[in-house]
């Protein structure tokens, strides 16, 4: 029974109840009053518009008593209507018949691309609406509330919009029975959930990837609160305590390990924390589950919520065993190169000093016997010169000549064993002052010869060993005057310049030359291209101006044709 | 033994340099007397026999190669000794070698020749040390 209909049944009730009550009680009240009949008909008609009256007044004041109490209904219903209309929820109401018929939905069911005449017409089907994974679920879920209750109950599912996506809705529902328990209403309230369940899903995700990544690192990864208890860890720090996750969070270092071992971890958490940055040490540590034992380098970093809260340490321990092995290895191995270099080092030392006490007896034992021979020689020669005749007076002065040459030998042996030994010195050199040096003091066989030297070296500054430098030039200035017999024209010259900050020099004459087939031979120790009574010589000097040029890091190299003069070029270490 | 010409003190091993050393300075004409001492342990026997006042040399001309005790010994005994350190003493060597050089001159050898091996040359030496350090420097008494 409407609410409507009763309220209409109980005016037409007063109305009755009153006209029942006028007709039983006016007339006999009237009778009592009045006895003349003429009276009574006049009054008759009066009483008849007294009850016309009052009945239209008590009608008047049940039906606005009503309808004032209906447009109250009917504010509060637009001012909820409103409400509805304007927040993210679809209210909606179905029958309890196949299909779902919706009997109600309001208009915020527009947000899918649904008007609410399409789904209370009938034209949709709620169940339509559905995603096809999600209705097995959701009709067998809606079977067991109908059946067994209870009547509250939430429902998370699909369904389809308008413009084609899939919405996730929750659902949240009663059921409205009749007294015998029959379902006859279905209510809901359902809310789009796409935005958090992505939300959510993409957080589960992110979280997956973390977790793989936590429990798949080889390194020990684990995070304490402030106060040492174990927040998380992952399988790799459960293999180092020997106990599940499960175990180790809430316990603290003092369950698993030595109370001496704990301390120190604990006081590299306070380090840290103290620190407010990521603080680094380095442990040996023990799996409790295999009992390997390895190095580790752990980094502790303080972590603190948005707030500036700290809510704890976070551990990360990585193995440094091998890497620290082959370091060590290496060290070993450089102990060992090291201590060979010495022994090498030294072998060498003794060698040269074996070199240099030979090159010490050279020049002082081979001399001795020589100054006697040329003393003896020379004092035959003037003391007893005019009884040897002509020929012994020839024998004695190629005696001499002989020591000369064997003197020159072991000079020039003695210079060349004195480049390869003595320690070299970079100075800043003055170049044209040190080739006019060089000159200056050849004046007397360049006189001897007939030669002028003609000088062509601009202002250059080279970074060399001065006396390295003066000898290689005095050797290839000597050689110039010694292979330029009647050179046309009687010049020797020397030339300097700097190419890309390298310096180059060069000794130019117009002596007799060499085949250039020979060029690398006449800077090889004791090689000569000449008959000794054509050009005397020892062999050594342009092995000594090669070995000095080696030494000092930088190259000489000579051009020539025969009969047209020679060029040495010298290339300054830059 | 006259004060105007005191003798010049030859530490010699080698005979043939030894006689050729007292046959150039014969043909230089040298008018000082020549001690000689053939080692380095009959150089410095020549210390006590100073301290027993006979007359220090003008100059000492040292080898640096000698038996039993070498030049360099000599040249430091001579050196570190309160008086006789006054002595001049000339290194005539054959070794022309630095670390010759610097030893001596870094015990305070006066001069440092390298005996040349030309005979000519050497006469020319000779003459040089007598006229230098027996006539030319001065010292004090």
């Amino acid at each position: 029974m409407t609410r409507a209909y009763r309220q209409a049944l109980g005016i037409a009730a007063v109305y009755v109840a009153f006209s029942i009550f006028w007709i039983v009680f006016s007339d006999r009240l009237l009778s009592i009053l009045v006895q003349d009949p003429a009276e009574f008909a006049r009054l008759q008609t009066w009483k008849g518009l007294v009850f016309v009256s009052a009945t239209a007044l008590l009608i008047f004041a049940l039906i606005r008593r009503v309808l004032a109490a209906r447009a109250l209904v009917e504010q509060d219903l637009h001012q909820i209507n409103r409400i509805i209309n304007r927040s993210p929820v679809v209210t909606i109401a179905w029958d309890n018949a196949p299909g779902w018929p919706v009997r109600f939905v309001n208009a915020t069911v527009s947000q899918w691309g649904y008007s609410p005449e399409q789904l209370r017409s009938g034209q949709i089907h709620f169940a339509d609406l559905i995603h096809p994974d999600d209705m097995q679920r959701v009709t067998q879920e809606v079977a067991h509330h109908l059946a067994q209750g209870p009547d509250d109950y939430t429902q998370e599912y699909r369904i389809r919009t308008a413009a084609g996506p899939w919405a996730w809705v929750n659902d949240r529902t009663w059921l409205e029975r009749d007294e015998a328990g029959q379902v006859r209403g279905i209510y809901g309230v359902l809310q789009d959930i796409s935005t958090a369940r992505e939300a959510v899903a993409r957080l589960e995700e992110s979280e997956n990837r973390l977790r793989t990544l936590i429990e798949t690192i080889p390194d020990l990864v684990w995070m304490k609160d402030p106060e040492g208890k174990y927040l998380v860890c992952n399988p790799r720090f459960e293999q180092f305590f020997g106990a599940p996750q499960a175990r180790i969070v809430g316990s603290t270092d003092y369950d698993f390990v030595s109370p001496e071992l704990a301390d120190f971890f604990r006081e590299h958490d306070r380090q840290a924390m103290a620190a407010g940055q990521p603080c680094i040490n380095e442990e040996w540590l023990t799996f409790a589950a295999d009992g390997r034992r390895g190095l580790f380098e752990t980094i502790k970093t303080p972590v603190r919520d948005g707030q500036g809260r700290l809510l704890g340490v976070l551990g990360v321990a990585r193995e440094v065993t091998q890497a620290r092995e082959a370091q060590e290895e290496l060290r070993l191995l450089n102990i060992n190169l090291e201590y060979r270099v010495a022994e090498r080092t030294a072998e060498l030392e003794a060698l040269n000093r074996e070199l240099e006490s030979f090159s010490y007896s050279v020049s002082h034992d081979l001399k001795a016997p020589l100054r006697g021979i040329d003393g003896y020689s020379q004092l035959l020669q003037e003391d007893y010169g005019q009884q040897l005749g002509e020929d012994g007076r020839l024998f004695l002065e190629n005696i001499r000549k002989g020591v000369a040459q064997m003197h020159q030998l072991i000079e020039d042996l003695l210079a060349y064993s004195r480049m390869e030994r003595r320690p070299l010195e970079a100075t800043a050199v003055d170049l044209p002052r040190l080739v006019h040096e060089v000159v200056q003091a050849e004046t007397e066989s360049l006189t001897r010869a007939g030669l002028q030297v003609e000088i062509q070296v601009p202002p250059l500054e080279a970074r060399v060993d001065r006396d390295g430098l003066a000898l290689v030039l005095r050797n290839l200035l000597e050689n110039a005057i010694k292979f330029s017999p009647g050179a046309q024209p009687p010049l020797i010259h020397i030339e300097a310049r700097q190419e890309q900050g390298q310096i180059q020099l060069a000794v130019r004459d117009h002596g007799i030359g060499f085949d250039m087939k020979y060029h690398d031979r006449i800077f090889r120790i004791f090689q000569r291209l000449h008959r000794a009574e054509d050009f005397p010589g020892t062999g050594i000097g342009l092995a000594l101006v090669h070995k000095a040029m080696q030494r000092m890091g930088g190259r000489v190299w000579a051009e020539s044709t025969p009969g047209a003069g020679a060029t040495f070029h010298l290339e300054l270490p830059s | 033994m006259n004060q105007a010409t005191p003798p010049i003190l030859l530490v010699e091993d080698n005979p043939v340099d030894l006689d050729l050393t007292l046959r150039a300075f014969k043909r230089k004409h040298l008018s000082n007397p020549i001690l000689i001492a053939r080692d380095g342990e009959e150089a410095l026997d020549f210390l006590p026999r100073w301290e027993a006042d006979e007359p220090l040399p003008a100059v000492i001309l040292l080898d640096l190669k000698l038996p039993k005790v070498d030049g360099l010994e000599v040249l430091r005994q001579l050196k570190e000794h309160p008086r006789f350190r006054r002595i001049p003493v000339v290194v005539l060597t054959s070794s022309a070698e630095d670390r010759d050089m610097d030893s001596a001159y870094a015990l305070g050898v006066n001069s440092y020749i390298v005996k040349p091996v030309s005979f000519e040359r050497f006469m020319e030496v000779a003459e040089h040390i007598e006229l230098y350090w027996c006539v030319l420097n001065r010292k004090p008494e």
